[in-house]
């Protein structure tokens, strides 16, 4: 063997892993701080906010957004976006209060519901890899669809569930804590898992990160786009089981925020929507920042639009947050 | 490993484009352990044959042996999966996942589906030691500079077993130092065997490096020797040919006023960078100015048109001394008019009609208190049309659905619109057709002859001596040369931007 | 179904992707129908039930023609109210051609001249835009037709709508009694309102006007309705508002927060803009297993606040505004109109606030309607014309 050729220099002012857990961490570190401050300036702002019911109350208000959140981090790190989740979560509602009115088991109308969310996530994924039509506007169009079957399904009006064991997922454990605030930290650590340590995973960071390499390189890119989408789209419809499980009841209102603060909280916990970058836990703070903020104000009876004003500045601030990251990192253009 | 063994040879290429032969009875071939560098000029194939033996393209004619074996490369994956890699010019990598991963792109170690980044890590330490090139396997691509990310690439080529590295003008972006890295890596390469073609535009590289050149002209292969045993001078000349003059200078009577505009002492650190770089263009006058890609050229000609306020030096604009302009805004304001390569994506707005285009540039003398006299505005764009020879149907017509020469026309007519005093153009013909390219260089004959100055940025060698009344060539960074009048030929021109001064005399 | 709610229309073009009809949806279905076969399979069972044409005429004589405009031909609610005018059209024996706005500003100009070209009598004109009043008023006032809006004021028309002011004002009357009957005072009672800032100031005065009534008979703080607006959120020491942008989802999320702020021990009066947000908000009051200490009254008399109604215990009052029958009141209100009658500035929908007691007088098991309360003084013209002893539902107006 010939003499080994040092190509690559050694980094000159740290050693690689701590630059590799600097840029993996950086964001993390700086939206948990962000969190923590948050945390510490609610709990001297009002006595009602740090005790166990609210952070069970936070929790409770976070689920759905949660639970979307997650689709929406695998849609954003794969290089696309899902807008149509706040389409699909309203048909997962009004589905899921339709199908269990119509005596089936909630077990079976949770597995339908998943698969018409599927269903979407194939349509999505076809539309934005076969007719090759940007996610933002296929999503959109799907969007569009989804919210009018709902509406159409529901008349329009709320459907209540007939049979109250249908919201199961709502029903409590010891301490109060929801069936469906555990199921959303299923999710998340299953979500961190694949993103983590699976090689689906790594390929979403690939084709995020460049997809036409990750063509080259010999991935079915086409195939796991679809795949994000359908993930993306089934976890929509849980959330909407979810939701629809809260109220015990289906409506086509639900949801309407879910792509806007789904794609803010992923943003928040660090991706960036060129794809490539971001996971689960940053996500899980997003979402918590996000539904902190807006839980916080209430209690200190700040009226809504106060509070809207406030999720966008956070919004802001994060993203350009993140812009310093990059530059801290020294990116070489 | 045989030093014999032949890799890949081709029998009869040929590509064709409508009824443009690009490419013609390539007979190449290429031994495990060889380095080939091609050269030749801009159009003359090298491109075409390259994407050919890399999958990108599939040929029209002949036929393709690797191995002895006739093949068919179906894609670059296809290619690859034959021992055939390329490296592009844009690399294909992924930012924000480490060097290892890049490296096993795709094909990271794992268990029921289960990997980690340490894992892959480590496995990709293994096989730069496999291969012989120390990587920083855990650290990120972004971080990593441009040269080291182009030895990534191939390194990722070697993991799938490459045998055969094509690498499209790898130093182009490159400095010196780092150029002397990659040929270094590609030496250690080519002694265990892998076959390297590399296209290139330097001739001091072809030089230092391959063990044979082969040169295109034409899309015909008409030279293939070793460098020893041929001088850069016997090269330019199968470069060039017979030299097939298209359109003839005619020499104009230069005022010996001040210059309309002068640049002084212009430098960039950085690659490309600019070292000390000042020249003057005069009323009647065009300047052209010569340089393969990286030697800086093209950086004036941006800077002329705003868009590298990062250069250091001065502008002189007819005798007032004043910065280099800092946003394209201040080029328009001085009265420069920059007209970009890319003119699809810089120049037109292709779904605009004609007449919006032609207007883009003066859109505030067609119009009075923000509202635009659309009536001055079709008759600015006829004129316009009409005598740049604009083949169209109607104005209303989007400029993307015009051919390629008309755009540039349309471009040039734009740019022209706003009566300027100093026109630059950059590779004003690359990508048209002859008829349009005869029309262009006779109009800058004529704007010049009208009194105006013109500066002409080409790696079209065949222009840049034919159409400049006079031609500074650049290399690195510099102007290395100028040639003027009748004394210029195109193979002083590429001698003195292939980095071979030798024997050209200097004007 | 929910027949009746009390809605304002700006509440619905708040929310996203509403626009689509449903024939529009079932093309769109239709052509990703291999794709999503569970979804086609599931709107094949909900049935074609689909007439969303721009203008459908019936009838065949009668002595008046109108012209109908209705808002929206999609959605439960506007589709029942829209076929209750065409019947009680056909019961009066008016003839009437019905156009669909579609919650459009464009639409429903369009359809504003399509309408006078017909040279109808009268124009029925629902429209959910604000701010193109002042355009209708001119088409009709160029081509002199009279018209009646519905809902939404037309300057120079006549107008019908519901007051609810009186809904709230009322519906506290109801439901206070039954909080002091149990002991509840000002001193231990929290009055918890729902607005829906989105909707705008007329609709939230139900709320507005709940709490100062509350307030009064209970010996509250007493504030001015008009001091409450979108931005307030405490209203007293014993007043809270939250804003639950008249959806399940976010009255169940703003009241989940609320309750933090309400100790444990105080009793709360519940009331919103609509049945939707009451329905959310009562499920975070059952979550934080509050609901014994509660009271809650609900607005719009849709079949699942009935059911409330009759079952839940603290669910003591229902506000119904009868929409599905609003078509009776308005073809009455027409003819009179032809029959130059005086008519008032507002002629009010007919209202009640359902009790346990009421709620078997006015509804059938299904949540059809089976009564309609007696009419306003200043509606008794309406019963002049006769048209309303046809119906034979109204109660004190029995078919002669």
């Amino acid at each position: 063997m010939s003499r080994v050729i040092e190509a690559v220099p050694m980094p000159r002012r740290w050693s690689t892993a701590r630059e590799n857990a600097l840029q993996a961490g950086l964001q993390l570190i700086g939206i948990g701080a962000v969190y923590v401050i948050i945390v510490i300036f609610f709990s001297f702002a009002t006595e009602h906010f740090f005790t166990y019911s609210n952070g069970i109350n936070v929790l409770t208000n976070v689920t759905v957004i949660g639970i979307v959140a997650i689709g929406q981090t695998i849609a954003i790190i794969s290089g696309g976006f899902d807008l149509s989740v706040s389409g699909v979560v309203p048909l997962g509602a009004v589905s899921f209060a339709i199908l269990t009115n119509a005596g089936w088991p909630v077990t079976l109308a949770i597995m339908m519901v998943l698969l018409i969310g599927a269903s979407v996530g194939v349509v999505n994924g076809l539309v934005v890899t076969i007719v090759g039509i940007n996610p933002l506007i296929a999503t959109l169009g799907t969007l569009s669809i989804t919210s009018g079957l709902a509406y159409t399904l529901s008349k329009g009006v709320t459907i209540p569930f007939q049979n109250r064991g249908a919201g199961v997922l709502a029903d409590k454990t010891a301490g109060g804590i929801s069936y469906y605030v555990l199921l959303l930290l299923f999710l998340s650590i299953v979500g961190f898992v694949m993103l983590r340590y699976t090689v689906f995973g790594r390929m979403l960071y690939a084709i995020g990160g460049n997809r036409e390499a990750s063509r080259l390189a010999g991935m079915r890119v086409n195939l796991v786009t679809v795949l994000v989408y359908v993930t993306c789209s089934a976890l929509a419809a849980l959330a909407g089981v979810v939701v629809a499980s809260q109220l015990l009841a289906g409506s086509a209102t639900v949801g309407s925020q879910a792509a806007l603060q789904s794609i803010a909280a992923v943003i928040l916990g660090g991706a960036a929507l060129t794809g490539g970058v971001g996971g689960i836990p940053g996500t899980l703070i997003g979402v918590l920042v996000l539904g902190t903020v807006s839980n916080g104000m209430a209690l200190m009876q700040v009226p809504a639009f106060y509070q809207q004003i406030a999720t966008g500045s956070i919004l802001l601030l994060a993203v350009a947050f993140g812009r310093l990251r990059n530059i801290l990192v020294g990116e070489q253009s | 490993m045989s030093d014999t063994s032949l890799l890949i040879e081709t029998i009869d290429l040929g590509k064709r484009y409508g009824q443009h032969q690009v490419l013609q009875g390539v007979n190449f071939e290429l031994h495990a352990g060889e380095s080939v560098a091609v050269i030749g000029e801009n159009g003359a194939g090298k491109s075409t044959f390259a994407k050919i033996v890399t999958g990108v393209i599939r040929p029209d004619e002949g036929s393709i042996l690797l191995d002895g074996q006739p093949a068919t490369l179906r894609s670059p994956r296809d290619a690859l999966r034959q021992g055939i890699a390329f490296i592009p010019q844009e690399l294909a990598y992924v930012p924000y996942l480490t060097v290892g991963e890049n490296v096993l792109l795709g094909q990271w170690p794992s268990t029921v589906g289960f990997t980690s980044t340490a894992r892959t890590v480590r496995r990709a330490r293994e096989e730069c030691e496999r291969i012989g090139i120390a990587l920083d396997v855990d650290r990120l691509m972004v971080s990593l500079k441009l040269a080291d990310r182009q030895i990534v690439e191939i390194v990722k080529a070697l993991t799938r077993r490459a045998r055969m590295i094509v690498l499209d003008e790898p130093t182009a972006s490159l400095s010196e130092a780092e150029s002397s890295g990659l040929f270094e890596i590609l030496g250690q390469l080519t002694k265990t065997g892998v076959g390297v073609i590399y296209i290139s535009h330097r001739m001091d590289e072809v030089y230092r490096f391959s063990d044979r050149v082969d040169v295109f002209r034409n899309g015909v292969l008409v030279a293939s020797v070793p460098p020893s045993q041929t001088t850069p001078n016997d090269l330019i000349a199968h470069m060039l040919g017979q030299e097939k003059e298209e359109f003839h200078h005619h020499a104009r009577a230069m005022a010996a006023e001040q210059p309309v505009v002068e640049l002084r002492n212009w430098t960039r650190p950085g690659i490309p960078k600019l070292a000390d770089v000042s020249l003057s263009v005069g009323r009647s006058e065009i300047v052209g100015i010569y340089g393969v890609r990286g030697s800086g050229a093209e950086l004036v000609a941006e800077g002329l048109g705003g868009r590298h306020p990062e250069i250091s030096g001065s502008l002189v604009i007819e005798g007032r001394p004043g910065r280099i302009f800092p946003s394209p805004l201040a080029a328009r304001r001085a009265n420069i008019s920059y007209v970009p390569p890319e003119r699809k994506r810089d120049g037109l707005v292709l779904m605009l009609p004609i007449q919006a285009n032609l207007s883009l540039l003066i859109i505030r003398q067609l119009s009075r208190l923000g509202l635009l006299k659309t009536r001055a505005e079709r008759a600015s764009a006829a004129g316009l049309a009409q005598r740049f020879d604009v083949r169209f149907r109607r104005l209303s017509q989007a400029v993307g659905q015009l051919s390629g020469g008309n755009q540039q026309k349309i471009l040039l007519a734009s740019r022209m619109a706003a009566q300027p005093r100093l026109l630059v153009l950059q590779e004003p013909t690359r990508g048209v057709d002859v008829g349009a390219r005869v029309g262009i260089h006779t109009f800058l004959t004529e704007i010049a002859d009208q009194g105006r100055a013109v500066l002409l940025i080409t790696s079209d060698v065949e222009e840049a001596v034919n159409v400049s009344d006079r031609l500074l060539i650049m290399r690195d960074g510099s102007v290395v040369g100028e040639l003027s009048g009748s004394t210029k030929t195109q193979a002083d021109a590429i001698a003195l931007a292939a980095g071979r001064a030798g024997d050209v005399t200097a004007a | 179904m929910d027949a009746e709610t009390n809605q304002n229309i700006r509440v619905l073009v708040d929310s996203t992707g509403r626009r689509l009809s449903r024939r529009e949806v079932l093309r769109l279905a239709a052509g990703f129908g291999l794709s999503m076969p569970v979804i086609a399979g599931l709107l094949a069972a909900c049935g074609g039930d689909d007439d969303d044409g721009a203008a459908g005429e019936n009838g065949d004589g009668g002595e008046y023609f109108f012209a109908f405009a209705n808002v929206l031909e999609s959605g439960e609610l506007f589709v029942q109210f829209g076929d209750g005018v065409i019947e009680a059209a056909e019961v009066a024996g008016v003839r009437v051609k019905r156009y669909n706005n579609n919650l459009d500003a464009e639409t429903t100009l369009s359809n504003a001249r399509l309408m006078v070209q017909d040279q109808p009598d009268l124009i029925l004109e629902y429209n959910g835009v604000e701010g193109i009043g002042e355009s209708l008023r001119q088409i009709f006032d160029d081509a002199n037709i009279p018209f009646i809006a519905i809902n939404v004021p037309i300057p120079g028309g006549h107008w019908f709508n519901l007051v609810n002011r009186e809904i709230g004002a009322d519906t506290a009357r109801v439901v206070v009694p039954i909080a002091q009957e149990m002991g509840w005072t000002a001193a231990d009672t929290t009055v918890l309102i729902v607005q829906g800032s989105t909707a705008g100031v007329e609709v939230n005065d139900c709320v507005r006007y709940f709490y100062v009534t509350a307030a009064e008979m209970m010996g509250m703080e007493e504030v001015a309705p008009e001091s409450i607006t979108a931005e307030t959120t405490r209203i007293s020491d014993t007043g809270l508002q939250v804003d639950g942008l008249a959806t399940l989802e976010e009255s169940y999320t703003a009241v989940n927060n609320a309750l933090q702020t309400i100790p444990e021990d105080r009793h709360i009066l519940l009331y919103t803009i609509n049945d939707d947000s009451t329905i959310g908000a009562w499920r975070a009051v059952t979550e934080a297993q509050r609901d014994a200490n509660t009271l809650v009254a609900g607005l719009g008399g849709s079949v699942a606040a009935l059911q409330e109604l009759r079952n839940n215990p603290q669910w003591v009052a229902e506000g119904s505004i009868f929409t599905t029958n609003w078509g009776q009141y308005l073809i009455a209100m027409g003819i009179a109109v032809m029959e130059d009658m005086e008519i008032p500035e507002l002629t009010k929908s007919p209202q009640v606030i359902l009790t346990k007691e009421t709620v078997d007088t006015y509804y059938d098991a299904d949540g059809h309607v089976k009564l309609l309360p007696p009419l306003v003084p200043e509606n008794e013209y309406l019963a002049e014309t006769g048209v309303l002893q046809k119906f034979n539902n109204i109660e004190g107006l029995e078919s002669s």
